[in-house]
């Protein structure tokens, strides 16, 4: 924190500060590319529109470009800590910066042409969504709580303005408050929850986190035969009867601060990515912003959402104590995930307007999504030593299936943004001069007048339900799996659920196809926006839902990559691990392209 | 050669994608094309005969590449003598509809090829896959053209009938991916850490009774759908009604064999315990699909539900063939599966004319256009004969086929077989009963509508789009031997590997967690002594589940 800012005014007597921020170029391109936008604005003229989204992406694929060459590098398998304990660079958090990044250009792309239409044009937004991805690629990097509040405010408080930028729309401002009173309640959960957890650990860095929950469990169990004496005090001494009280108190405080806390910080980012009971303003927010900022929300917000998540709740709070009953969130977070799942899709049949629809949708995805959260926490929770000798391999299969299941995770949070831009940029580019053709009726027979823009809107909805061939098959495969490896039937119920909610799904989407294939259209047809913007962004969201099923391996391999050591902190050992499961993936390509599994099976046909 | 599957699979695409970028309005052409492709897709199937191994029980044509090393999922196609005659079939049968197309589709004729086209690639690939999920993925394949060949060109109520389909599919398809995934996972912790989805991989893999009846059951819900079996049959006559003629053709000739197939090639092999338990309700249930469906087709007043209700009845026989797991049962199955894709795809087309020439379906509308329509009235009585199953004719092997089968040597598997083949076989009195008055409701007596005065016979179109139905459907009826003989050793193959998997199911039923076959091999020298003296020739299941309870309970005593 302190290193943060004592590095960039350049006190810091250490070289190591311009290392840092070359380290952290793509989050430096992007910081400098918001002011820049600002300035640039000023001198844009009347093509401003054309002109400042040229500059945005200029600086994005800048940016793009220099996290695609940092990512794999050596340099980073180990976790890099920059400015001090506050941030660090990864193959996780550059995975994800590449995937922020793209989602900002995509929307970039139409958003301006979109603004124009419905007249409300403005010169900031490519600098808000330019600030909004930096705080979005703070969130991916964080080291430490602060840096996680301070990325969440910065990527709110542009996003807040980015929904309610449509000032000549009442929904607009609406969906702004509705979004802002909620969000900043969250925050201030969040605010607490860090507090709290730092008034029980004394440290706010994630990496030394863990071994303080550690120390909490052990300070509250040896408090516990005091506890015992004060509840039933019969015939012991005074003395010794305020001294056990002094003693349990001390013993029982940190755990009494710290179970709330994480209560207050799973709470805040369940918020952020709208889960059930949390959910309440992303059909309204959703539906008032500005369709490109909606789809910003859907894909942008929840990557960053579930980064965090993963960063905090599987990395950190993944002892055995925490995610098991009867003290565990997974448990809770399974409920969640039931709740989110069901109420998402049921509710999302009802819808007439496809904004509110793919809202809801989102919400679904989310609840797919917290299933692959927990059962990548509970492979990670039985990998601790918890007393008891444990098997070594016992140890490393939970990091194996636990790495496994974050890459799952991940494969699956790139499909769902690539999908749910597509299917935000069609709905965008389907209306113009203020007048969004958002009501499903309003579709019919667009896939006879426009039957391009309609198969690159089926595709991505196919991949959004599912189905095979399209990515969505994979992501869902992926996660499930995960969830079936754990011998829970819990959660292995869920997974079922899961399936049976997708048929759910299955079916408000394939309304949208209804209308778009099969009724008639209508008299009076809806305008659709100028310019190639959305129809690039849709085509491109297409051909990816289609490539990343195609070429699931080598998306794959990515996520792993990115994956691997997850719970480990920062340092040696993590890079030890990495560099163990490279060397694995080495020997495996020497030996050849045929797999194993092949080779047995052809020798069990022969 | 062993690249011929996967050239059977990518030529359609590519047709698809040319008919799909050409201009609008160029209908005639799209349709040309699309045929082009479609023959000559046929074209390169018949190596798949001539190259075909008989007396080979094995897959032929194998090819396996990896595609998702991390998880083991591979692209593994191969064929043998289940899967040949129905990816025949399927290459026969899309030319002939597209064909059969030529005028009945007029919008968008374009899509509706490149539809037809995509789904060939779906049903071939369906067919020929040896990896779970390669398999899943052309299942779920399948469903999307089909879904659009529905909804776009078909009648009326097509929308709600296309959605029901839909969903229908998805919901069991839904419980078959549970099924597949918990598959793979028993067998990476039995392996060690080998992720396969692969077929012969997972085929090694024994679970514990629960376990094999939840998966089965999954499996089956999936397939049950398909076939459609009795209670879950109710989407097929609103789709076969509701869907346009090339459509109804593909459905009957080749959609609805896949849950059978699927049933041979996974949920029988996969989980044998299981499927030694269930045959019996299984069987009943296709024994009332068998009756109920003729039942009910003989009150039908719309010449369409009529032939979809027989199709209930007839996908009856199939599925008792398959859960008697007997040799002639399954060859009877396989070989019932193409009679029943030829003749009611031709029954199919036949009520299409009509309705192209007429636009009503409504057998009360008809009558005696034997005088009008000599050639078509002719077609159509080959067909019907064949669909009623009359000997000389292709229908009457497989039903011949299954019901011996069943009879002599479904004791293993089915509980009171000589009631259940009785009923059955009265399933074969009611097809001749409505079919022959289905005819004689259209065909014969006076003309009493004005409007069948002056109905067009069949044009030389029509004629060559029937020609090779109905010559197939007699040359199989009179000679089915070069059928027969290559599904043979497959079937036999398949009921060995069966009872081997059944009886190291009972030699491991005991025990909770899972085990590979290869180490239970060795208690099983003699499997189908083993499952007879559990079973016995005629005992209910139940008194297996006791006599397990009652040994479990002996040993934890003795402990």
């Amino acid at each position: 924190m302190i290193g943060l800012f004592t590095g960039l005014v350049g006190i810091s007597p250490g070289a190591g500060v311009l290392d840092d921020i070359l380290h952290l170029g793509p989050m430096m391109i992007v910081a400098a590319w918001a002011l820049l936008t600002l300035v640039t604005d000023a001198f844009a003229g009347p093509g401003r529109r054309v002109f400042q989204r040229r500059v945005a992406l200029v600086g994005l694929g800048l940016a793009t470009v220099v996290a695609a060459a940092q990512f794999g590098s050596w340099e980073y398998d180990g976790s890099l800590l920059v400015f001090g304990k506050f941030l660090q660079v990864d193959h996780f958090a550059l995975l994800l910066d590449i995937a922020i990044l793209l989602t900002a250009a995509a929307v970039i792309t139409f958003a301006g042409d979109f603004a124009r239409s419905h007249r409300f044009e403005y010169g900031e937004h490519e600098t808000l969504v330019l600030i909004a991805a930096f705080g979005m690629m703070t969130l991916v990097h964080a080291a430490d709580l602060v840096a996680i509040f301070l990325g969440l405010e910065t990527m709110s408080i542009a996003v807040y303005v980015l929904v309610g930028a449509r000032w000549n729309s009442r929904a607009s401002s609406e969906a702004a408050l509705k979004y802002f009173i909620m969000g900043a309640f969250s925050s201030g959960m969040l605010l607490m929850g860090i507090a709290l957890l730092y008034g029980a650990t004394g440290v706010t860095a994630l990496s030394e986190l863990a071994p303080q929950i550690a120390r909490i469990f052990h300070g509250w169990m040896a408090a516990q035969p005091y506890v015992d004496l004060v509840m039933s005090p019969e015939g012991a001494p005074l003395d010794a009867i305020r001294d056990a009280s002094d003693r349990a108190v001390t013993g029982i405080a940190p755990a009494a601060l710290f179970f709330p806390g994480v209560i207050f910080i799973l709470g805040a980012l369940l918020f952020k990515v709208s889960a059930v009971p949390f959910h309440m303003w992303t059909p309204d927010a959703y539906e008032g912003a500005p369709t490109p900022t909606t789809g910003f929300m859907a894909a942008g917000v929840k990557i960053a959402g579930f980064a965090v998540l993963l960063k905090l709740f599987v990395a950190v709070f993944n002892t055995p104590r925490l995610v098991t009953a009867p003290y565990g969130w997974t448990s809770v977070v399974s409920i969640i995930a039931f709740a989110t799942m069901t109420i998402g899709n049921l509710a999302a049949v009802r819808q007439t307007n496809v904004k509110r629809l793919l809202a809801y949708s989102s919400v679904a995805h989310v609840g797919y999504l917290l299933v692959g959260v927990v059962a990548a926490a509970s492979f990670y929770g039985q990998g601790h030593y918890t007393g008891q000798a444990r098997p070594a391999d016992q140890l490393m299969w939970s990091r194996v299936t636990g790495d496994m299941a974050v890459a799952s995770i991940l494969f699956y949070l790139l499909v769902y943004a690539v999908a749910t831009l597509g299917a935000f940029a069609c709905v965008a580019w389907f209306g113009a001069n203020k007048k969004e053709g958002v009501a499903a009726h309003e579709w019919s027979g667009v896939g006879l007048r426009h039957p391009g823009m309609a198969l690159g809107l089926t595709i991505c909805l196919l991949a959004l339900m599912g189905m095979p061939p399209t990515a969505g098959f994979f992501g869902k495969l992926f996660v499930f799996r995960a969830a079936f490896e754990n011998d829970n039937w819990l959660l292995r119920a869920l997974v079922v659920t899961a399936l049976l909610n997708s048929v759910i799904g299955a079916y408000y989407y394939l309304r949208l196809i209804v209308a778009m294939y099969f009724r008639p259209q209508p008299a009076r047809q809806i305008e659709t926006l100028p310019g190639r913007g959305a129809p690039l962004v849709v085509g491109a969201a297409a051909v990816l839902s289609l490539a990343m099923a195609v070429f699931a391996s080598p998306v794959m391999k990515r996520c792993q990559l990115a994956a691997a050591g997850f719970a480990y902190a920062p340092g040696e050992a993590k890079a030890d691990w990495v560099d163990s499961v490279r060397a694995r993936w080495e020997a495996e390509e020497a030996a050849g392209n045929e797999p194993e599994a092949d080779a047995a099976s052809a020798e069990r046909g022969s | 050669m062993n690249e011929l599957l996967t050239v059977l699979l990518v030529w359609p695409i590519i047709g698809a994608v040319v008919v799909a970028t050409l201009p609008q309005g160029e209908t005639k052409l799209a349709k040309g094309i699309g045929l082009a492709f479609a023959v000559f897709e046929f074209l390169i199937s018949i190596p798949l005969l001539t190259g075909f191994e008989v007396g080979k029980a094995g897959m032929q044509f194998e090819t396996s590449v990896a595609w998702i090393p991390e998880l083991g999922i591979n692209y593994h196609v191969g064929l043998d003598g289940f899967s040949l005659w129905i990816v025949l079939l399927t290459t026969l049968l899309t030319p002939i509809c597209i064909w059969g197309a030529w005028t009945s589709i007029e919008k968008r004729g374009a899509e509706f090829v490149a539809a037809m086209l995509v789904l060939e690639t779906g049903m071939i690939g369906a067919l020929v896959s040896l990896d779970l999920i390669l398999f899943f993925c052309f299942w779920e394949l399948m469903l999307v053209p089909m879904y659009l060949i529905i909804g776009v060109w078909g009648s009326e109520q097509r929308v709600a009938a296309a959605v029901k389909f839909f969903i229908y599919t998805m919901v069991g398809s839904a419980l078959m991916l549970a099924a597949i995934i918990y598959l793979a996972v028993v067998h990476y912790n039995l392996t060690g850490g080998v992720w396969s989805f692969d077929l012969a991989l997972l085929d090694q893999v024994v679970l514990p009774p629960e376990a094999q009846a939840l998966c089965f059951w999954a499996f089956v819900a999936s397939f049950a759908i398909k076939v459609p079996l009795f209670p879950v049959h109710t989407w097929l006559p609103d789709a076969h009604t509701q869907a346009p003629t090339p459509g109804s053709v593909i459905l009957a000739g080749v959609l609805l064999k896949m849950g059978t197939y699927g049933m041979i090639r996974f949920a029988m092999p996969l989980f044998p315990l299981a499927a030694g338990d269930a045959a019996t309700p299984l069987a009943i249930l296709a024994v009332i699909g068998i009756v109920y469906g003729a039942l009910v087709a003989y009150v039908q007043t719309d010449a369409k539900r009529l032939v979809a209700y027989s199709s209930v009845s007839h996908m009856g026989f199939i599925v008792l063939g398959i859960v008697s797991m007997s040799t002639q049962g399954l060859t009877g199955a396989t070989f019932q599966s193409l009679a029943h894709g030829l003749t009611t795809g031709a029954l199919f087309m036949s009520i299409g004319i009509l309705y192209e020439r007429r636009h009503t379906r409504l057998l009360s509308e008809y009558g005696g256009i034997a005088k009008v329509m000599p050639w078509f009235t002719a077609m159509f009585l080959i067909a019907l004969l064949g669909s009623a199953g009359l000997p000389g004719l292709v229908g009457f092997v497989g039903e011949f086929l299954i019901l011996v089968g069943t009879f002599t040597h479904g004791g293993l598997m089915i509980f009171g077989v000589p009631w259940i083949v009785a009923v059955a076989a009265t399933g074969v009195i009611l097809g001749a009963v409505y079919l022959l008055w289905l005819f004689q409701r259209l065909m014969f007596g006076p003309i009493t509508n004005p409007k069948n005065e002056k109905l067009r016979d069949l044009s030389l179109r029509e004629r060559l789009v029937f020609a090779p139905v109905i010559l197939l459907i007699i040359f199989m009826g009179v000679y089915p031997a070069p059928f027969l003989e290559r599904i043979d050793p497959t079937s036999q193959a398949a009921v060995t590997h069966f009872n081997l998997k059944r009886c190291a199911s009972i030699r491991h039923a005991g025990a909770e967690r899972p085990a590979l076959l290869e180490t239970l091999v060795e208690r099983c020298e003699d499997p189908v002594e083993v499952i007879e003296s559990v079973y016995g020739d005629e005992r209910p299941a139940t008194q297996f589940r006791r006599q397990l309870e009652q040994r479990a309970a002996a040993q934890g005593g003795s402990r």
